[in-house]
């Protein structure tokens, strides 16, 4: 691994319009071996799954020893993984077309024993998979999947674009949320607190907000792409501005959910988009394909 | 000390305030003073402005008892032949220890024409550098006019001598070589051509010797100790003899005594270790005086000499007529020099004659006064920069002149600070940020914009920004001290506070919601305008609906004209409004039609058409003529505060170049050019608005559009054949607009659904779809990766898309529609 630049200094320009978060560390983490985009972040920040441009392979860079392993070369195989709990395992998925319908089968990689098996065969509206305790939950279809160990009452959650709805899961029953009624028809970026007790997601026409288990608005805090949770407290997000054809600017920001204050980590012409949190760490990537990782202080 | 040095410079004429006036042949003129500082030690720069002609007029006062201050001779890249700009001077001459302060030009200087093409680029008449005649005095503007004393006062030359003195006079001039024999000859020149039966001295300010005639150049160097100046005589030794027509370089101390017919038979008996002595006296004409001069330049006219107007005012057109000036004068003590340049050819200075130009030196306490090279060559410069408007429209290289320096040691410590205003008066409630200039402790400015500083004043007369940077004046009207401090280094300045009406910077401005505009509110006094914090004033809007101020800054809520009226205290002032918000963050700026041609007559048939989607071609028939050109004109408003105007352009005709003219709102039209365009491909100008209106104008809003001119590149065009320019895009971009991922509703006539796109496809609808409706998709990068054309309401395949954000943008004869939409 590379560790082409530390931009500490950064941290003055990328912080900070409130005085309890700070950048204290901003440096590139791009891989040897070129362009990588779309990184993902393991549970405890130690490594870091990353893909082409256009998703097709994944890897997974392990900070501790800067080596890079393969988990696939597969078309879409670097769209939205997921690490496993306890980060020794990786789920990801594959994608086919079949008769001119896309299919997606789902795969998981162990990276100490570098096996791998398929969990799902190729299927229809095959839902991002979310870890759990001992393995992992998804929705396929109309049923919920769970892997060999996953504890049973674990929640998960996903949203269902045509019918603008949140369900919410606990291994038994799913719940449909509808926050927005009919003013929102469709949800994204749609993810559960590390604590489990709320829910981020993009709401057509509304931007980001944190919701209740129950469906209830606890936040709305504005207009970001990719919210992902940093910690149970914060959002990590991009703001992106475009001229109707491009993106002309870029940046990482941090929300906060209780005042719903917006800190700068990154500066707008820097791009950085896609944000993955963890573990008090923030990986991201730029249109050119270096990916970097802010580290934070927050104090209150 | 410090203070000494920058009050003993003060001049008289910077007592000028706004209602003094010079006494111009018994007539009481006014002049308003602008700019008054100290611009180096005993180095005092004043910017006056005398309506009635009117007049603007820049003087240097030097005291030349300051011991950190000099005054040098310059000339032209330090050879007599060459003219240099007086900018460049000041950065060549510049060095430790003496560093340049500013100049003035000084000769007149040969020009073709004269006769003298040989000589060109060297100064008429007398020019001495540091002892060191780069040309000698002569007689070359000598009429003998006038009778008795006036023909002993004709020529002006200014003199600075061994004490640091000035002199300004008339003066006879004589140079001789004496031999060991004590025979002597005559110098007829200095660094000229040396013709039949002279003797030429020539120096480094040539290098070499000039001449078409045969003769003898004797090279000689001053014996160790000796040193140049006038009234001087130098002994020297011969170090070689050279024969022939001239040519030959100099080198290092060298001086060559060049000698044609009798010259060269004098110098022909020197031989190589020979002593000669080379003498230069200097002697005014009326008193017999005799300078030790170290500096020279020579003007055409002794304008005034013992505080009296000569006849030289009257007696010779050059100095008479109306002109641009240069001028050069001297108290009576010679302890103070005066340098002076009046625009002329300026919208704000018509010139003068040199009477009036000695009237304004005289009450600035000048005792004599040269009239000097003006014309184009009138300048001033200052640190590097002139402060005069030149008659040519810009700089012109001069043959020499009068460069200040100082010789004070390099010091950036500052000691002293001074607000770079002179009569310094505020409108009531006005803010005014100084611009303050710091000296060290001889006197030296060595900070013209000291950015760490604190103001301070009695409440009566204002209050002070929380950073000490900007002056808030007080309600009413009110005189006081304003000061200020830097470190250790303080200054002040009188202030007067005037009750003074306010007004909008525009009387009607745009406003959109992405371009929030403190509104500019200003106020007059002279030439200075001062700004009012913004959020300062009381502000009402006829129609609240139609745009918000918030903290002095305007943003428009929805379309729609309002009027908005500041107030504070007594007065107010009030602006129109009109808000514009684009929907899209591009839109098309023009629907092509109503679009008019213009081309050569040679080019027939040219019509532009509408092509859709905002796109348009112009077609016609081609055939060659005379720098072929076709254009199409319309004026074209375009919307709101556009960040980016965008035109696609692919062309099937060669093109050499095109042409846009376009204006900023109350501008006047301006012209953008661009090259290098390929035929049958897309070439893409993007123009920034800002280019057009320069920064932070938002009174050129809107911009317009007047025609775009295609100029033909006739190597590879067909004659008779007909041609199209397609403008794929004439586009408008608004940075501030952003697409949002939202499925657009249905009051907007158009649906895209579903978003997140999960099963490859996703679907459009509504009214505003109609045939021809263009649908592209971009990824994040701008890079188109899908285009189709619906006609009606339409599933669109995105199955080649991967997974990501991705910008739709659906043109449509009703508007235009962005949104982005995820894939997963």
């Amino acid at each position: 691994m590379k560790m082409k630049l530390t931009i500490a200094l950064l941290a003055c320009a990328a912080t900070l319009s409130a005085q309890n978060v700070s950048v204290t560390r901003h440096t590139e983490v791009t891989p040897e071996g070129g362009a990588a985009y779309f990184p993902v972040l393991s549970p405890d920040g130690s490594k870091m799954a990353y893909t082409s441009s256009d998703y097709t392979g994944l890897k997974v860079l392990d900070f501790t020893t800067g080596n890079s392993q393969v988990v696939s070369f597969s078309a879409g195989a670097g769209f939205d993984p997921v690490f496993s709990t306890d980060g020794s395992a990786i789920y990801y998925r594959q994608q086919s077309t079949v008769g001119g319908q896309k299919l997606r089968s789902l795969s998981e990689y162990n990276l100490d024993q570098k096996s791998e098996r398929q969990l799902i065969a190729p299927t229809r509206d095959l839902k991002r998979p979310a870890a759990i305790a001992g393995g992992m939950a998804v929705f396929a279809g109309n049923k919920l999947f769970k892997s060999v160990g996953a504890r049973i009452n674990s929640l998960y959650v996903y949203s269902v674009a045509q019918e603008g709805t949140i369900v919410v899961c606990d291994g038994k029953t799913s719940r449909v949320l509808r926050p927005y009624g009919n003013q929102v028809r469709s949800y994204l970026w749609t993810t559960l607190s590390p604590d489990g007790t709320k829910i981020a997601t993009y709401a057509i026409g509304k931007g980001v907000v944190v919701l209740d288990l129950d469906g209830k608005v606890l936040a709305e805090l504005g207009d970001f792409e990719a919210p992902a949770w940093y910690g149970n407290d914060f959002v990590a997000a991009a703001r992106t501005t475009d001229d109707g054809h491009q993106y002309t600017a870029s940046q990482i920001v941090l929300l906060d959910r209780h005042n719903r204050q917006v800190h700068n980590l990154t500066a707008p012409d820097e791009m950085g988009m896609n944000p993955s949190a963890a573990a008090g760490k923030i990986v991201y990537n730029t249109p050119e394909g270096k990916l970097f990782m802010l580290e934070l202080n927050i104090t209150k | 000390m410090k203070k000494v040095i920058l009050i003993g410079a003060l001049s008289l004429l910077c007592g000028a305030g706004a209602n003094a006036t010079i006494n111009i042949a018994g007539v009481a003129k006014q002049v308003d003073t602008l700019e008054c500082r100290s611009v180096g030690p005993g180095v005092q720069y004043v910017r006056m402005h005398m309506p009635e002609y009117p007049l603007d007029v820049y003087t240097l006062t030097i005291d030349l008892n300051n011991p950190y201050n000099d005054v040098n001779t310059f000339i032209g890249k330090d050879h007599a032949g060459t003219t240099e700009a007086m900018t460049q001077a000041y950065t060549r001459l510049s060095t430790p220890g003496h560093r340049t302060i500013g100049s003035v030009n000084g000769n007149f200087w040969i020009v073709s024409g004269q006769g003298m093409d040989d000589l060109l680029g060297q100064p008429h008449s007398g020019c001495m550098v540091n002892g060191e005649f780069a040309t000698e005095p002569n007689n070359w503007n000598r009429a003998n006019r006038g009778e008795g004393i006036e023909r002993l006062q004709e020529i002006a030359f200014v003199m600075l001598d061994e004490e640091k003195k000035m002199w300004i006079d008339d003066i006879y001039f004589e140079a001789r070589v004496t031999n060991a024999a004590n025979e002597s000859f005559a110098i007829a020149e200095i660094n000229r051509i040396r013709n039949e039966n002279e003797i030429v001295l020539y120096n480094h300010f040539t290098g070499e010797t000039e001449s078409y005639i045969d003769g003898v150049d004797v090279i000689v160097e001053p014996v160790e100790g000796e040193t140049w100046g006038s009234n001087k005589e130098v002994k020297c030794v011969v170090t070689r003899i050279v024969p022939g027509t001239g040519g030959t370089q100099l080198e290092g101390a060298e001086y060559a005594l060049s000698g044609a017919g009798t010259g060269a038979d004098f110098l022909n008996k020197l031989q190589v270790g020979d002593q000669v002595t080379i003498s230069t006296s200097i002697k005014t004409r009326t008193d017999s005086l005799v300078p030790m001069a170290r500096q020279m330049l020579t003007g055409n006219a002794l304008v005034m000499r013992e505080g009296q107007l000569t006849p030289r005012n009257e007696n010779e057109t050059y100095n008479s007529q109306t002109y641009s000036r240069t001028g050069i004068g001297m108290s009576q003590d010679g302890k103070t020099l005066y340098l002076i340049v009046i625009d002329y050819k300026s919208s704000t200075s018509v010139g003068c004659n040199t009477a009036t130009m000695c009237y304004i030196l005289k009450q600035a306490g000048a005792w004599n006064v040269a009239n000097m090279d003006a014309g184009g060559s009138a300048q001033m410069m200052l640190r590097g920069s002139l402060v005069n408007n030149p008659a040519d429209g810009k700089e012109r290289p001069v043959s020499n002149g009068f460069m200040i320096f100082t010789n004070a040691p390099d010091d950036e410590n500052l000691t002293h600070l001074a607000f770079d205003h002179y009569n310094l008066e505020i409108p009531a409630y006005a803010c005014f940020e100084p611009t303050i200039l710091g000296y060290n402790q001889y006197g030296v400015l060595v900070d013209t914009q000291v950015a760490d500083y604190t103001l301070s004043c009695d409440p009566s007369l204002g209050t002070v920004s929380d950073d000490g940077k900007r002056f808030y004046a007080a309600p009413q009207a009110t005189t006081g001290i304003l000061h200020v401090t830097s470190g250790n280094a303080t200054g002040e300045i009188k202030v007067t506070v005037k009750a003074t009406e306010i007004a909008m910077k525009n009387s009607a401005v745009l406003a959109d919601k992405a371009h929030p505009y403190p509104i500019e509110v200003i106020s007059t006094i002279g030439e200075n305008t001062y700004t009012y914090d913004p959020a300062s004033l009381t502000w009402s809007i006829d129609d609240p609906t139609v745009c918000q101020i918030e903290g002095g800054v305007l943003t428009g809520l929805q379309n729609g004209q309002t009027r908005i009226t500041g107030s504070i205290g007594d007065f107010s002032g009030s602006m129109d409004v009109t808000v514009e918000i684009p929907q899209s963050p591009r839109i098309p700026a023009d629907d092509f039609t109503g679009w008019t041609t213009k081309a050569i007559s040679a080019i027939t048939d040219a019509t532009v058409t509408p092509a859709g989607n905002g796109a348009g071609t112009l077609a016609f028939t081609y055939k060659s003529g005379r720098q072929p050109y076709v254009e199409m004109d319309k004026s074209v408003t375009l919307y709101s505060i556009p960040d980016t105007i965008r035109l696609l352009i692919h062309s099937e005709i060669p093109l050499s170049k095109i042409q846009i003219a376009c204006k900023a709102n109350g501008d006047k039209e301006q012209y953008l050019e661009y090259e290098g365009l390929e035929t049958n491909s897309d070439y893409l100008i993007a123009i920034p608005s800002v280019q057009i209106t320069g920064e932070n104008n938002r009174g050129g809003f809107p911009i317009t559009l007047n025609y775009i001119k295609f100029y033909i590149n006739t190597s590879g065009t067909t004659s008779g054949q007909a041609y199209k320019i397609d403008l794929k895009e004439f586009s408008l971009v608004y940075n501030g607009v952003v697409s949002g991922i939202e499925a657009i509703a249905g009051d907007r006539n158009l649906t895209l659904y579903p978003n997140p796109v999960t099963d490859g496809s996703f679907c459009l609808e509504g009214e505003a779809i109609a045939p021809g409706s263009l649908v592209r998709i971009y990824d994040r990068n701008g890079a188109l990766v899908l285009e189709q054309t619906i006609d009606r309401p339409s599933t669109i395949d995105a199955g080649s898309l991967t997974p990501d954000v991705y910008i739709v943008a659906v043109q449509t004869p009703h508007g235009n529609f962005v949104n982005k939409i995820v894939v997963q």
